[in-house]
């Protein structure tokens, strides 16, 4: 089993493909699977996520098993194995 | 003029009597107006009556600059048309981007009044000190870059400039004005340039803007540039895929208009999105306003296939939905054509998409047939009947003559049922963001003063999880709030691009700082809120003034009130009329305005200094 997290725009690039499966861990919270995205895919994939002036991740939305929630108040949520997350790309203006 | 950031002289553009005049602006027009639609509104209200026509010659077309035009501050590479809306019958402005507010303030000019009729074709041509009304004849009936290539061509490429298409000349209620590349799309502005033959603007101009502080302001303008290029949205998002990738996250979070609102997922939402634009190689380049370091502006070419050629900026989100998903089409490659087609006959592409797609309801439900239709089969998802409606409705041939009256006239003049697929607010077409789907941007609509426009409320903060849309209590309060910042930012002039960096939910230290900065003005927060709010309530008053808006017409499309959202993570999701008298309440509480009539009260526009504005809606005291 695995994690899937859905990706968009820059970060889809980034990865390769607008879906990636990640290795569940024991405890693993929506801001642990943020850091190993980071990890996985280096400083282009930070970018995406995190605020480089203040080094805090950036507000945002996710749609976790098919409920879409604000990213920041969640940062704790646990993840179980299987579990499904979008992280919808930050976009003001227009 | 003691205050920094501005020109201190407005144009005024008699055509009727062939005759251009200065007048100074007023120190105490800037301390209660700032600018642009403050500016606007405040000369509108004072020289429209009531009633009028929009396409009379005593209606005013105004072009306001702000403070902020013309100096660094990312962001201010804008400008603002204010009007009385020939699609609406009320105020309406409408911003555009590039170079042209910028070099109206280097001419001298922190806005232009322009009134009457000119008995033939002319454009006005600033340069400098010198303003002149000059014979357009080789350029009525040229497209809006035709023409502006030609003024570039006789006057030189340092020139900005803004025109009408074949359908602002027509006088079509859903004309735009195109400058450059960025349109002043909504609500008929075009119309209303044509209804004066007034075909284009020139300007050029040699002189400085002076900001107060001009080392406080160059520290500012580093650290609100090292902010932008810091945020993932507008240092990578933006700068690479402009709004266009918001199709597909919309999408997955069941919020994305589709089949005229009958649902908010479209399944051929990757088709047109903006990776996919890009994936197909469609992509050139990208282009920015002046002053700005987020260059947001796609540039897209097809390069394969029957839509082979077709070139345009963007298609932006809007215009996706538009003459996308909305008419139920997935042919990526025919919505950069549409969007090619009405930025050059200069029409409002959310308009037009909306438009089509009332009608391909309609006709999906047989109100009207082939025999209206002028033979075209209007499923939708026809997106060859999309660009041939586009011709119609610029032409004014067949049933573009009816369509390009907007969805609401359209449906009276139907009948049969046909309002109830007309989705508008007050008569303006209901853009790209869900009603049902984010409360706040359902509030937002419902009270703004433009009609079914996104940029009175904004769908940000609950798009971008700094607000949570499932949470409905408060949100008439969030709308004011939202409101008070757009009303704001579009008196200082500043782009919604630049909204997550300066405060995208209500006025902040940074909208304090940049007007003391730039103007010397040293306002607080609450001062800046009574700034807005004085814009806001007067716009209001306006449109009560013409005689038909009140709480009963701040409401929604029966369609976001009574059939929820039938799928997807915003399932379920509407706004019925409950919530929405909920959300009034608090909306009008928090402005001061009567919760039965949906009027501001005599005692808040005695607080706002709007005194005189009393009489014209409370006849009887």
């Amino acid at each position: 089993m695995a994690i899937t997290v859905n990706l968009y725009a820059g970060m889809e690039r980034i990865a390769g493909g607008s879906s990636v499966l990640l290795q569940h861990k024991p405890n693993m919270t929506i801001e642990g699977l943020l850091r190993q995205l980071i990890q996985q895919y280096g400083d282009e994939m930070r970018a995406e996520l995190v605020n480089l002036k203040t080094g805090e991740f950036a507000s945002s939305v996710i749609i976790f098993n098919g409920k879409a929630m604000p990213l920041l108040p969640n940062l704790e949520k646990q993840i179980q194995d299987g579990d499904e997350i979008s992280l919808i790309t930050f976009c003001a203006g227009g | 003029m003691k205050y920094q950031g501005y020109a201190g002289k407005i144009l005024r553009v008699d055509l009727s009597n062939n005759k251009v005049t200065m007048e100074n602006v007023d120190e105490t027009l800037v301390r209660q107006y700032l600018g642009g639609n403050g500016f606007g509104i405040k000369y509108l209200y004072e020289e429209v009556p009531a009633g009028l026509n929009p396409l009379d010659p005593t209606n005013r077309l105004i072009i306001m600059s702000g403070p902020g035009e013309g100096t660094m501050l990312p962001g201010a590479g804008r400008a603002v048309v204010i009007t009385k809306s020939p699609l609406t019958n009320h105020f309406i402005d409408s911003y555009f981007g590039g170079h042209f507010g910028a070099e109206l303030k280097y001419a001298g000019y922190d806005g232009i009044i322009i009134q009457g009729k000119a008995d033939k074709p002319v454009y006005l041509l600033i340069d400098d000190d010198k303003v002149t009304i000059e014979d357009a004849s080789d350029l009525w009936g040229l497209n809006t870059f035709q023409t502006q290539f030609k003024l570039r061509e006789k006057l030189g490429e340092d020139i900005s400039t803004l025109a009408i298409g074949p359908a602002g000349e027509r006088m079509v209620p859903l004309a735009c004005i195109i400058s450059g590349v960025s349109a002043a799309g909504r609500g008929g502005t075009g119309a209303v340039m044509g209804s004066k033959n007034l075909k284009a603007i020139a300007a050029r101009g040699t002189q400085d803007v002076a900001v107060a502080d001009i080392e406080g302001f160059k520290q500012y303008v580093k650290s609100v540039v090292e902010r932008i290029k810091a945020h993932p949205g507008t240092g990578k998002n933006l700068p690479a895929y402009g709004t266009t990738a918001s199709i597909k996250t919309n999408h997955d979070l069941g919020i994305l208009g589709t089949r005229n609102w009958q649902q908010e997922q479209f399944e051929g939402a990757i088709a047109i999105n903006g990776t996919t634009i890009k994936e197909k190689g469609y992509g050139i380049g990208s282009i920015t306003c002046v002053a700005c370091p987020i260059a947001c502006s796609q540039l897209t070419l097809v390069n394969q296939g029957i839509y082979k050629g077709a070139l345009t900026i963007g298609p932006e989100y809007e215009t996706l939905f538009a003459l996308g998903s909305t008419c139920g089409n997935a042919n990526v490659e025919s919505i950069v054509r549409g969007d090619q087609m009405c930025d050059e006959y200069g029409l409002d592409t959310i308009s037009v998409g909306a438009v089509i797609a009332f009608a391909m309801e309609c006709y999906e439900n047989g109100i009207i047939g082939k025999e209206e239709t002028g033979g075209i089969e209007l499923n939708f998802g026809n997106h060859e009947a999309i660009i041939s409606l586009i011709e119609k409705i610029a032409c004014q041939e067949g049933m573009g003559k009816i369509l390009g009256h907007g969805a609401k006239r359209a449906a009276e003049y139907f009948g049969r049922g046909a309002e109830r697929f007309a989705i508008h607010v007050k008569g303006l077409e209901v853009p790209a963001h869900s009603s049902r789907g984010l409360p706040g941007m359902a509030i937002g609509y419902a009270t703004s003063n433009r009609g079914g426009s996104h940029q009175d409320g904004r769908a940000t903060g609950e798009r971008t999880g700094q607000v949570d849309r499932d949470v409905i209590e408060g949100k008439g309060r969030y709308a004011a709030n939202v409101q008070r910042m757009t009303a704001l930012c579009d008196s200082i002039i500043t782009c919604r691009m630049t909204e997550n960096i300066y405060g995208l939910i209500g006025i902040t230290d940074d909208h304090v700082q940049m007007v003391r900065l730039i103007t010397g003005m040293d306002l607080n927060k609450e001062e800046l809120v009574d700034i807005a709010d004085r814009i806001y309530t007067l716009e209001r008053v306006f449109n009560i003034r013409e005689g038909d808006e009140s709480r009963k017409t701040d409401t929604l499309p029966a369609r976001f009130m009574e059939e929820p959202i039938p799928g997807g993570p915003s399932a379920g999701k509407v706004i019925t009329p409950e919530i929405l008298n909920k959300l009034l309440d608090e909306y009008y509480e928090e402005r001061g305005w009567d919760k039965n009539t949906g009027y501001p009260t005599a005692q808040t526009l005695k607080r706002l200094g709007l005194e005189q504005v009393i009489k014209d809606i409370y006849p009887l005291r």
